[in-house]
């Protein structure tokens, strides 16, 4: 198990992420690339956490993270759901409300 | 060399400067609180004018011996020219307080009754308040800058008092007849003014007198040289200001003493009340020229005399003329006043001082005693009018036969009229005798052309006894006439004498027409007035001068007299004569007169139209003004408005070319700007397109960027 | 090779190849569930790691909660009559570019680090953590940010429920 392969699995994961939030017009697609994004970077904590046995600082954060998470998805979830209401779609390039 | 400061300085305190302030300050404060009082205000105003009245006989009787009490202080100063009040107390001033103010009280005595029902009475105490005190301002003053500033206060009130009935649209025409009359003699004055000053830069008489005895005849120039603020002044002006100086105050006279060619206003100035042309426009007013005169007397030159007595002579003759057929009795009065005004002036024009001012003393008494009659007719009459009963109660023509309704007020007025025809035994026969014989001595001296003045003088005499007792036989003998021309006026009340108020300013100024009043004797040398008051030496320099009279040998005057009393006498009775047989009750003119329009013949329409000198202004002067003031408007018109306009049509072209200007090249400028910074704007604005990944990837773009910068 | 690292590869090909299938995907529900198949492969990764407590809560939060939430959010905002939930796709360039670009750099940063000789990673010790460790931890040390993070929780879903929940008119509301 080497730290490199488990940092580049972060970053792949991370990109793929980025790569859904920015090509995905839905915006629940879009939030399944942010989660994909909040698990890369729980991935890398947790691989760091392994050279800290006694503090295990980087598990505690990604607990966290995770709650965080879930209180993100709850919150996002809710106001795409409301926001659908709204435009009568979820689709973000018909929200564009904020054009200049 | 004299210093001007000296002369011109502040005396040292006087208590009487508070009976001279007192003497103003009352008839002033008389005007402010008249005004606003109701039922008092004729009482008040009375009362006012009373005290002081008493003020002045105490006055005249502490001072009576001095020679004159000057008093004079810094009114103010601008840079080093020191302007100065000043006040002189001399016999003369004492004896103008006393008549004016005896005479103000009497009319206001007199106005109680007269103005009885009018309902703008207070205006009308309060306007005699006001008047009294300017003409005693210029009575005491003796600086003539105020004597000019209360000279048009006169002016002011007469015009506030002639036009009193502004209602009546003659009246207030009248007045601002007056009021322009003045204004134009007032011209005269300021002119005077402006050349004494130029000369002496001084207002006060005293300085100038002192300073035109040291003036000089140089090269036919009037030099006047003295120190000023310790300063060498020479004044030098051509000879002929000094004559210039003199008759352009005595302008002023001649328009406030209604001497020709200004006294026009003067008849219609009879406009207002009858007690009002009593105080004003006979008695002392009119007089406030002739004292005028008087004070500036010394400073006249010989030219500028002869000029005063030429135009004297002219209005005592015209004005005695105008007299003889009016059908008004204030006309009449009127007529008689400038003539007597002329006389007046004559006597200043040939050096007779003392004789022109006290024929202005006498006169003031038998004149305001003869309008006040007058008014007593007027107002009793007035009585008669009723519903039905309309007629103008100052026409003679609906009197006569008065003197069986109205006793008293006949014998009042036959003593003012004998003394106004100047027959013996009454103040008029003294001062007309005295001016006359002065004439005489002067023309005989000066010879030449100036007899007609003589013969003008004289003439006069014959004219005003006739005038006078043409009106006598008028107004009190024969028939009443009013029942016959308005049958509907018999049935009312009875013709009536007038009550106290009436009676008792009259009885007082009859009793003041008598010549027993200034001495038991015919000759006016011996009367006390004219021990009082001496004629003054000519203070000019001695080529201008005039003669003095009393330098003429006194056997002149001793040998002239007799002729002069005869002549005069005999012109007065024939003046009684001939009235007598054209007027007496029956008489050929007596039973027309009634009838009668207006007189027919030459002489009557020269003499009903008064010489048609108001017809020659209006269709001369008058059309030459309207005439000069349509060029003036058709100038303006044409010339200045076209100007104007093509100022203006230039202006507008001009305009027109800078809007182009400001359109094209300025607002293009500014919408240069702003396209530009709109088309910035958009550009910038499309970069914010609203979509949350096209930020994160422009976030993430320059992210890379920067790492790449940072790792490599 | 030890069978620890087979099995190692096998979650790290799972999650790999599961997240590039989310990448490729347009269908969201498809994607949804692909989801769960990576997020299972990095619990697995962290057991392996020792990380124990957290691959639990991995899979009950991810899998048993948040992923419920997804699928119910894309029911909610999708016609359920069309054939097939997918999402449009654009940006397509840049969005690959981007991402490309940062993996890149990202590959090569942590290619350039040289982590074996880290000072603190090196005298590590090497005895494993346990679960008991990690919750000494968190209610000893970390008890404050727990408790708040709880508190940011509840929060949160209250906060959820009143968005999402709530949909009558606000004046009714505040009668």
């Amino acid at each position: 198990m080497p730290l490199n392969t488990i940092l580049l699995l972060g970053a792949a994961l991370f990109c793929i992420g980025l790569a859904v939030v920015v090509t995905r017009k839905n915006a629940i697609a879009v939030l399944i690339g942010i989660e994909l994004m909040l698990n890369a970077a729980n991935l890398n904590l947790v691989a760091f956490s392994r050279f800290d046995a006694v503090e295990l600082q980087g598990q505690v954060f990604a607990l966290f993270v995770i709650t965080v998470a879930a209180a993100e998805a709850a919150v996002a979830l809710a106001i795409v759901i409301k926001v659908y209401q709204h435009f009568q779609t979820a689709n973000l390039d018909k929200i564009n409300e904020l054009k200049g | 060399m004299i210093d001007l400061n000296d002369i011109i300085s502040t005396t040292e305190f006087n208590p009487l400067i508070y009976w001279i302030i007192a003497l103003m300050a009352i008839p002033l404060l008389s005007f402010f609180t008249t005004t606003f009082l109701k039922k008092i205000a004729p009482v008040w105003a009375t009362l006012l004018l009373g005290i002081n009245l008493s003020i002045s006989i105490y006055l005249a009787s502490q001072y009576w011996d001095t020679t004159g009490v000057s008093i004079r202080g810094n009114w103010f100063s601008i840079g080093d020219t020191q302007l100065t009040y000043s006040f002189l107390i001399d016999q003369l001033a004492l004896i103008m307080l006393v008549v004016v103010n005896f005479i103000s009280v009497l009319v206001h005595f007199f106005s109680m009754e007269y103005m009885r029902h009018d309902e703008n009475k207070s205006r009308y105490f309060g306007l005699l308040g006001l008047f009294t005190f300017s003409m005693l301002g210029i009575i005491l003053f003796y600086d003539l800058l105020f004597i000019f500033i209360f000279w048009e206060l006169v002016g002011l009130s007469s015009f506030l008092l002639i036009g009193f009935w502004f209602e009546k649209k003659s009246a207030s025409l009248a007045a601002n007849k007056a009021f322009i009359m003045n204004r134009i003699g007032d011209l005269g004055f300021i002119t005077g003014l402006m050349i004494l000053y130029s000369q002496f830069q001084t207002f006060d008489l005293e300085g100038i007198k002192s300073l035109t005895v040291l003036s000089s005849i140089e090269d036919e120039n009037w030099v006047a040289e003295y120190f000023k603020n310790g300063e060498l002044v020479r004044n030098s002006l051509d000879g002929r200001w000094l004559s210039a100086a003199g008759i352009a105050l005595f302008c002023g006279a001649v328009g406030k003493s209604a001497q020709f060619p200004l006294q026009v206003w003067l008849p219609d100035a009879m406009e207002g009340p009858t007690p009002v042309s009593a105080l004003i426009h006979a008695a002392t007013m009119v007089a406030a020229g002739v004292f005028m005169i008087a004070r500036i007397f010394v400073i006249l030159d010989a030219q500028a005399l002869e000029v005063v007595a030429v135009v004297g002579a002219i209005t005592a003759f015209m004005a005695a003329v105008a007299a003889f057929s009016q059908f008004d009795i204030k006309k009449v009065l009127a007529y008689s006043t400038i003539s007597q005004l002329g006389y007046m002036v004559l006597a200043m024009g040939v050096g007779a001082y003392t004789a022109g001012l006290f024929h202005l003393v006498t006169h003031a008494m038998f004149k305001a005693g003869l309008f006040l009659s007058a008014g007593t007719i007027i107002h009793q009459l007035h009585q008669l009018e009723g519903k039905d009963v309309n007629f103008d109660p100052q026409d003679m023509r609906v009197m006569g036969g008065l003197r069986k309704y109205m006793p008293v007020t006949f014998i009042c007025f036959m003593i003012c009229a004998l003394a106004l025809a100047g027959l013996p035994g009454f103040s008029g026969f003294l001062s007309k005798d005295a001016i006359l014989l002065n004439t005489a001595v002067w023309i005989d001296e000066k010879g030449g052309g100036f007899y007609f003045i003589e013969v003008l003088a004289f003439a006069t005499v014959l004219i005003t006894a006739f005038y006078t007792f043409r009106m006598i036989f008028l107004v009190f003998t024969g028939d009443f006439r009013l029942p016959k021309l308005i049958p509907a006026s018999a049935t009312l009340k009875p013709l009536q004498e007038g009550n106290v108020f009436l009676k008792l300013p009259m009885v007082l100024l009859a009793i003041g027409s008598l010549s027993i009043i200034f001495g038991f004797t015919m000759k006016a040398e011996n009367t006390w007035f004219y021990q009082l008051i001496q004629d003054p030496i000519f203070l000019v320099p001695e080529s201008y001068a005039a003669f003095n009279l009393m330098d003429l040998p006194h056997e002149w005057f001793e040998n002239l007299h007799s002729q002069v009393v005869v002549i005069s006498i005999g012109l007065a009775l024939s003046g009684l004569v001939i009235a007598y047989f054209l007027f007496k009750p029956g008489a050929k003119f007596s039973a027309s007169f009634a009838e009668k329009r207006e007189p027919i013949g030459l002489v009557g329409q020269i003499s009903f139209y008064h010489w048609y000198q108001n017809a020659l202004y209006e269709k001369v002067i008058l059309k030459f003004i309207i005439w000069k003031a349509r060029r003036i408007a058709w100038f303006d018109r044409v010339i200045l408005d076209g100007f104007i306009n093509f100022i203006a049509k230039f202006q507008v072209v001009f305009a027109h070319l800078i809007a182009w200007f400001d359109r094209n090249i300025i607002d293009g400028f500014v919408h240069l700007t702003t396209y530009t910074t709109g088309r910035v704007g958009q550009l910038t604005r499309s970069v914010q397109s609203g979509n949350v990944q096209a930020y994160i990837m422009a976030a993430l773009a320059f992210l890379i960027l920067m790492l790449i910068w940072l790792l490599f | 090779m030890p069978i620890e690292n087979i099995i190692f590869y096998a979650f790290l090909g799972l999650t790999g190849l599961s997240a590039l299938f989310i990448l490729l995907s347009k269908n969201i529900l498809y994607s949804a569930f692909a989801l769960i198949a990576t997020f299972i492969g990095m619990a697995g990764i962290f057991v392996l790691l020792g990380a124990e407590f957290v691959a639990i809560t991995q899979i009950l939060v991810y899998v048993g909660g948040i992923l419920i939430l997804m699928v119910f959010g894309i029911m909610l905002t999708n016609r359920l009559s069309q054939a097939k939930v997918e999402t449009e796709v654009y940006n397509k360039f840049f969005g690959i570019l981007i991402s490309a670009g940062l993996f890149y750099i990202l590959a090569k940063a942590i290619g350039m680090a040289d982590f074996a000789n880290i000072g603190w990673m090196k005298n590590a010790p090497s005895a494993p953590s346990s679960v008991r460790d990690l919750g000494m931890k968190i209610m000893t040390d970390y008890v404050l940010v727990f408790e708040v993070i709880g508190i940011l929780l509840l929060l949160a879903l209250i906060g959820a429920v009143r968005i999402a929940g709530n949909t009558r008119e606000e004046g009714v509301d505040a009668a």
